[in-house]
């Protein structure tokens, strides 16, 4: 059984930066999961990523295979 | 079998060679295609080749519990089998090709023969491990002190050079394990480089538009190691 894939496109200063290869993942649960991951790995590596205040504005747009819009998380959810 | 002609193979560090070390190799030289994704070594188990690429790309790789960071990039100036040079025949990295290629691949039992017996034939394959060890080094210096666009932008450069060609096919999932990031971390990084018009971004591929452009935006995270190399493997 193939799993279904997840995009976690990303908007900034009003632009949507399409994600062209997304993740194959269980669930759209799973699909915010991912999106939480990275932004905490973004808090902790800020060396890598630059810190916070360059991209808390931005938001995970997380669209299906269809191109459905089914969550947006805000970068500074976790913030 | 036909017979491998030195002037004819794309490897440098087999046109390297004498033509007398090469003549020692060749009768145990086979073509073996190298298909994305293939494990050529496994960590931790014996080594049974060694693999001098013609092309493609192969990632070294550490495999830990967060995820897969890869620790060196080897295309046709390098081989595979580096453990056997250094006198042991296992590893705790793997080796993964990245891009579709071809190499020679020789048994690991011949490839020692042929070192014991030739003092010259060492010397180059040394030469090959101290610009490998530049690599590592300059990637270590990245990964400490150059934001993931550098990173990025250093890593493309470095699969420019070793595909030859401005089409690059890698994923979104090759990115990020070279990155050690997780894959949404690559989407913006990608699209901050093409917002420059350094390159265009495709499913799967990655196309260079500038090169000096992106030299610029590496910093001198890329450049010593390539310069370590040409100046061991370099044309006069």
């Amino acid at each position: 059984m193939t799993l279904p894939r997840y995009f976690l496109n990303i908007r900034r200063n009003g632009v949507l930066i399409r994600d062209e290869e997304g993740d194959d993942l269980p669930d759209a649960a799973a699909a915010r999961a991912l999106a939480l991951e990275t932004l905490r790995e973004m808090l902790r590596l800020p060396h890598v990523y630059g810190p916070p205040r360059e991209w808390k504005r931005n938001v995970f747009v997380i669209t299906d295979e269809a191109g459905t819009v089914l969550e947006e998380v805000p970068y500074d959810v976790l913030l | 079998m036909p017979q491998l002609r030195q002037s004819a193979l794309r490897n440098r560090l087999l046109a390297a060679l004498t033509a007398e070390d090469f003549a020692r190799l060749a009768p145990h030289l086979a073509e073996t295609p190298m298909t994305i994704r293939e494990c050529v070594i496994t960590s931790d188990q014996p080594i049974a080749h060694a693999y001098f690429l013609e092309d493609g790309l192969v990632s070294l790789i550490a495999d830990t519990r967060e995820g897969r960071v890869e620790i060196g990039l080897v295309g046709r100036e390098g081989m595979i089998g580096v453990p056997l040079l250094l006198g042991t025949d296992r590893t705790p990295h793997n080796a993964m090709v990245q891009a579709d290629g071809t190499a020679l691949r020789i048994a690991a039992a011949e490839l020692c023969a042929a070192l014991d017996a030739s003092a010259a034939l060492r010397g180059v394959l040394g030469r090959y491990v101290q610009t490998l060890i530049v690599q590592v080094g300059q990637t270590v210096y990245a990964n400490a002190d150059y934001n993931i666009e550098a990173r990025l932008a250093r890593w493309i450069l470095m699969t420019q050079d070793r595909l030859g060609r401005d089409e690059l096919p890698i994923t979104h999932d090759f990115m990020a394990m070279m990155l050690g990031v997780r894959r949404p971390g690559v989407t913006t990084a990608l699209h901050i480089l093409e917002g420059t018009r350094l390159i265009q971004a495709k499913r799967g591929r990655v196309i260079v538009l500038d090169r000096a452009g992106l030299m610029d935006f590496a910093s001198d995270s890329y450049g010593p190691a390539e310069a370590e190399y040409e100046r061991l493997f370099g044309e006069g």
